[in-house]
């Protein structure tokens, strides 16, 4: 064997590697260290809802297996395979760089690592490994050069972006060659595939020993400094998101996704203005973080030209907390995010992308890393409405009506049963019981579209023989809307009052009407200490066609589209049921649409926006409609009183009178 | 700087779905008990003289039953530096007069630069109590105002007043002084969670009526100086149509339609139905039927 890579370098050199490798290394540690302690000041986690098994069958699945990125692949959208190589090819390159590089050349512990089998298998590995790597780089640089998918933008940083494409390519390069190089000279035994290639290219284009141990050496400290520079810039890039994000996933816990964390509202209540008032979990978010864009592609307010961008919510979210918490940039930064830096939390997010927001959950559902944009959101809500009363003048009036009248019409409690007049529903008080309670929800008590669909509801129950009751005047508002907007407070006065009527009534399990009411009464009632079963009524309704309670017996020969309500499908998984019941009425054509199931896009009513204003030339509800007929459907079908609404106004307001727009319960009617 | 605030917490029907005759048909649940919205505005400019001027005092004063003290609370939690509460267990039966002089005597007690109320209460808008009030303090008052400005050394305040149809009046006025709000003011704010902490806190100076020394004659006499003798609801009026020769204005026709009766405006009419094709003769023809348009 020829001289060890150790004798081409000499012991200045490698000392000199050595110290460069610990003081940069050390001052990313440094970095990541305050991180760590950032993260740790806010406020502690709760509880996890799961086991220790599952969260790491979860994590292996999604971390090693990049089920992150593999799961949401799709034809136009195949780029996560490439973070496949990424992932895999840094993981084993990292590897390589410290057994051969490191303990290899600068300790000079080559011979001992170089030897047998493991060896020659790693070095196998990261051949192929590195191709696939170069491949990566080559298709991740044409994407935000040539094909610029929206979601890397609007700010493609191609400066950056590039420098580090051809900082990893030229590694890639240098690995190559110089193993080539060491197996030329005889440094080593065995080379892999690829480096053997380039070993019998370097043999016949250059020269003798000498020419090649120069090259080897020149080659090898371009290395040793890219590998410095990509140290001292991976801190401070998105790269971080490599250490935070597996960390996030890991820390992650499972739950309906419609479902809202509480907050104290007692004195210790603050706002959200330091880093100490974001929960430790958001603060990890802020750095898990790799600004792929598909929380923002999904976005239906990004999408209608709104200036709300979940990414960039989260990314200024960021540079708030590098700057709050005292990290600072080694180079210069722009002058945006060094405003941002001077802050504090509530201030670095503007009122108009705050409040555009419809609470959809895409962003959540659409994010790699587990993270959601959407409880920064509220948490920035909650710090706008509970800490300065901050909010459109518009949203005075539905805070007024909900709190004097206890409804979001202000119609008031002696108008709330008039949507069962004539319907002989049983009342259920305190001195009478039911099996199912009916509840209606203040869409279905008050708006003049919508109490027609609860009525035939009720009749559809009374015809199925069940034993059902309402609350009738003792409703009140489940708090969805309040609680969207931010006003926890008045959330909490309105399910601590339903809550305590719910408790004092005798009743097995509570079937909504409304999405938002089922996702309140199941999801979010249980912390406040309301415990029911509570069933969507599409759920119920499959209940008794399975039972044969309900039959369906008319026919009903139409082309319909379901359109899937994000807190029914998105926030609680209920998409198949009603499908299953649309498909069982003959007739029915159930076509498709894009942007279903789980990744429904929002009808524009929820989040409050039933009342608040929406900014902009494009409206999210027409947007959807559009999408809804593109496969020429002769009605619209939905199941969420909200949906109903806003997408029979988009229907109207874009001229398609053709079209109608129903509920479920309204076919049901027709066929049942 | 002390500027005293007078609410009043009032029982609002806002329905009548009730089953007895004796009670006008109004049921319990057909009541709201809310803080009079007129006196929140009120409240609301007191509050915005003192974001102006930081060395300002408000005190909210009310005259109601136990339940009002909910709406002090709700002061406090807006803003207010301090509640008193004028204890009485059956306020409806005080008219404006024995309102206005309970008020006064306890006003007479305290010092203020000025006072402020709603122009009126919406359950009864008899609209008297607060220039009653003014004239048994002895004090200067000016009704209907919209927009108050306080001069530099605060001794003389400056106010706009709605007359009609947009114009204003712009008055000048010394104080101490009563100003009566009307709706026109910037909208109240919204209570903020550390606002509604705190005034858990804040304490409520409770007196009761009965115990009001009433020694000294004020020029008042607490007695009701009125007497309700009746009371009826509307009877439900036949639907005005305007007739094929009558003179009226197209627009004013379209809104008699529209009328379910003469107190609801654009609740009536009928909706249609259909594409645009179908929906055009039938419009056309009711709008001859009614002589808005003619062959």
């Amino acid at each position: 064997m020829g001289p060890e890579a150790g004798a081409a370098l000499t012991l200045l050199e490698r000392i000199i590697f050595v110290l460069l490798l610990i003081s940069t290394l050390g001052t990313a540690f440094v970095t990541f260290r305050r991180r760590y302690v950032l993260v740790r000041s806010g406020k502690p986690p709760a509880a996890p809802g799961d086991t220790p098994g599952e969260r790491l069958r979860r994590w292996l699945l999604y971390v090693p297996g990049q089920w992150c990125n593999l799961g949401n692949l799709t034809r136009g959208n195949p780029a996560g395979i490439l973070h496949v190589f990424l992932f895999w090819g840094v993981l084993v390159f990292f590897l390589y760089y410290f057994l051969f590089v490191f303990l290899g050349d600068a300790l000079g512990f080559s011979r001992m690592i170089r030897t047998g089998s493991f060896s020659l298998a790693f070095l196998r590995v990261s051949d192929i490994m590195g191709v696939l790597l170069i491949i990566a780089l080559i298709w991740g640089l044409a994407r935000r050069m040539l094909l610029r998918p929206g979601r890397l933008g609007p700010h493609f940083e191609l400066t950056a972006f590039t420098l580090i494409t051809l900082l990893g390519f030229i590694l890639m390069l240098c690995y190559f060659f110089i193993e080539g190089l060491r197996l030329n000279l005889g440094m080593i035994e065995h080379a892999g595939p690829v480096s053997q290639f380039f070993a019998d290219v370097i043999r016949k284009s250059l020269g003798g020993a000498e020419e090649q141990l120069g090259i080897f050496h020149i080659l090898w400290w371009v290395q040793a400094l890219v590998l410095v520079s990509v140290i001292i810039y991976i801190p401070h890039s998105g790269h971080q998101h490599a250490l935070f994000a597996p960390l996030n996933i890991l820390y992650g816990s499972p739950h309906a996704m419609g479902r809202l964390s509480p907050v104290e509202l007692d004195e210790t209540y603050r706002g959200l203005s330091a880093i100490r008032d974001f929960k430790q979990k958001q603060l990890l978010e802020f750095y898990a973080c790799t600004q792929c864009g598909r929380c923002q592609d999904a976005c239906p307010a990004y999408d209608t030209m709104k200036r709300l961008s979940p990414k960039k919510v989260i990314q200024d979210l960021r540079v708030w907390m590098d700057g709050a918490g005292g990290i600072r940039f080694p180079w210069p930064v722009d002058v945006e995010k060094q405003k941002l830096s001077v802050m504090k939390a509530w201030e670095s997010i503007s009122d108009e992308t705050l409040w555009a927001c419809t609470t959809c959950m895409a962003c959540q559902n659409a994010c790699p890393a587990f993270i959601s944009p959407l409880d920064k959101i509220i948490d920035l809500r909650r710090d706008r409405v509970l800490m300065k009363g901050a909010f459109y003048p518009e949203v005075n009036n539905l805070f007024r009506d909900v709190e004097t009248y206890g409804d979001t019409f202000g119609k008031g409690k002696a108008l709330r049963e008039d949507w069962a007049l004539g319907l002989n529903a049983k009342v259920l008080s305190s001195e009478n019981e039911t099996e199912v309670l009916l509840w209606v929800g203040c869409q279905g008590s008050f708006h003049d579209r919508v109490k027609m669909i609860v009525a035939a509801l009720a009749l559809l129950m009374k015809r199925s023989g069940i034993d059902f009751a309402v609350l009738g005047k003792g409703e009140v508002c489940c708090g969805d809307p309040a609680r969207r907007i931010g006003n926890e407070y008045l959330f909490h006065d309105l399910a601590r009052k339903n809550i305590k009527n719910l408790q004092s009534l005798h009743f097995k399990r509570i079937v909504t009407y409304c999405p938002h009411c089922f996702n309140m009464l199941k999801n979010e009632y249980p912390r406040l200490g309301g415990r029911f079963e509570v069933l969507h009524y599409t759920e119920w309704v499959c209940e008794m066609l399975t039972k044969g309670t309900l039959e369906i017996k008319k026919s009903l020969p139409a082309d319909i589209v379901y359109h899937d309500p994000c807190y029914l499908a998105r926030g609680n998984g209920l998409w198949q049921k009603p499908r299953e019941i649309l498909s069982s009425v003959p007739g029915v054509t159930l076509l498709e649409t894009e942007h279903s199931r789980m990744d429904t896009f929002c009808c524009g009513g929820g989040g409050g926006h039933m009342w608040m204003r929406e900014t902009g030339k494009v409206k999210i509800n027409e947007t959807r409609v559009r999408q809804l007929v593109a496969n020429d459907p002769e009605a619209v079908v939905t199941s969420c009183p909200y949906c109903l609404v806003m997408l029979e106004d988009g229907l109207k307001s874009l001229g398609l009178e053709t079209v109608t727009c129903r509920d479920i319960v309204e076919i049901l009617r027709d066929t049942v | 700087m002390k500027v005293i605030v007078l609410i009043k917490y009032i029982r609002y029907v806002y329905a009548q779905t009730g089953t007895e005759i004796a009670d006008q048909y109004v049921g319990a649940d057909d009541i709201i008990h809310m803080i009079n919205p007129l006196d929140e505005m009120a409240l609301e400019g007191a509050l915005s003289i003192r974001d102006r001027n930081s060395d300002t005092r408000v005190q909210a004063l009310t005259l109601g039953d136990r339940y009002a003290a909910n709406g002090l609370k709700r002061a406090l939690a807006l803003g207010a530096d301090e509640a008193l509460h004028i204890e009485y267990g059956d306020p409806g039966n005080l008219d404006s007069w024995y309102r206005a002089a309970a008020l006064t005597r306890v006003l007479q007690s305290l010092d203020f630069d000025l006072i402020l109320c709603g122009e009126g209460s919406i359950d009864h808008n008899t609209g008297l109590v607060g220039p009653f009030v003014a004239e048994g303090l002895g004090i200067p008052h000016i009704t209907r105002v919209i927009r108050i400005d306080l001069s530099r050394e605060c001794r003389t305040v400056r106010v706009e007043r709605a007359v009609e149809r947009g114009d204003r009046e712009i008055l000048e006025c010394g104080m101490p002084a009563l100003l009566t709000i009307r709706k026109g003011m910037t909208l109240p704010r919204y209570p903020t969670l550390p606002g509604l902490l705190r005034a858990g806190r804040k304490p409520i100076r409770t007196l009761k009526l009965k115990d009001l020394d009433w020694g000294v004659t004020t020029g008042m006499t607490p007695l009701n100086r009125t007497k309700v003798i009746g009371l009826s609801s509307p009877k439900p009026k036949k639907r005005k149509k305007s007739a094929k020769g009558s003179r009226l204005a197209a627009a004013d026709r379209l809104k008699a339609l529209m009328k379910r009766s003469p107190s609801e405006e654009n609740q009536g009419g009928n909706i249609l139905e259909g594409s645009s094709e179908e929906m055009l003769p039938r419009v056309m023809e009711i709008l001859r039927d009614n002589g808005i348009i003619s062959d």
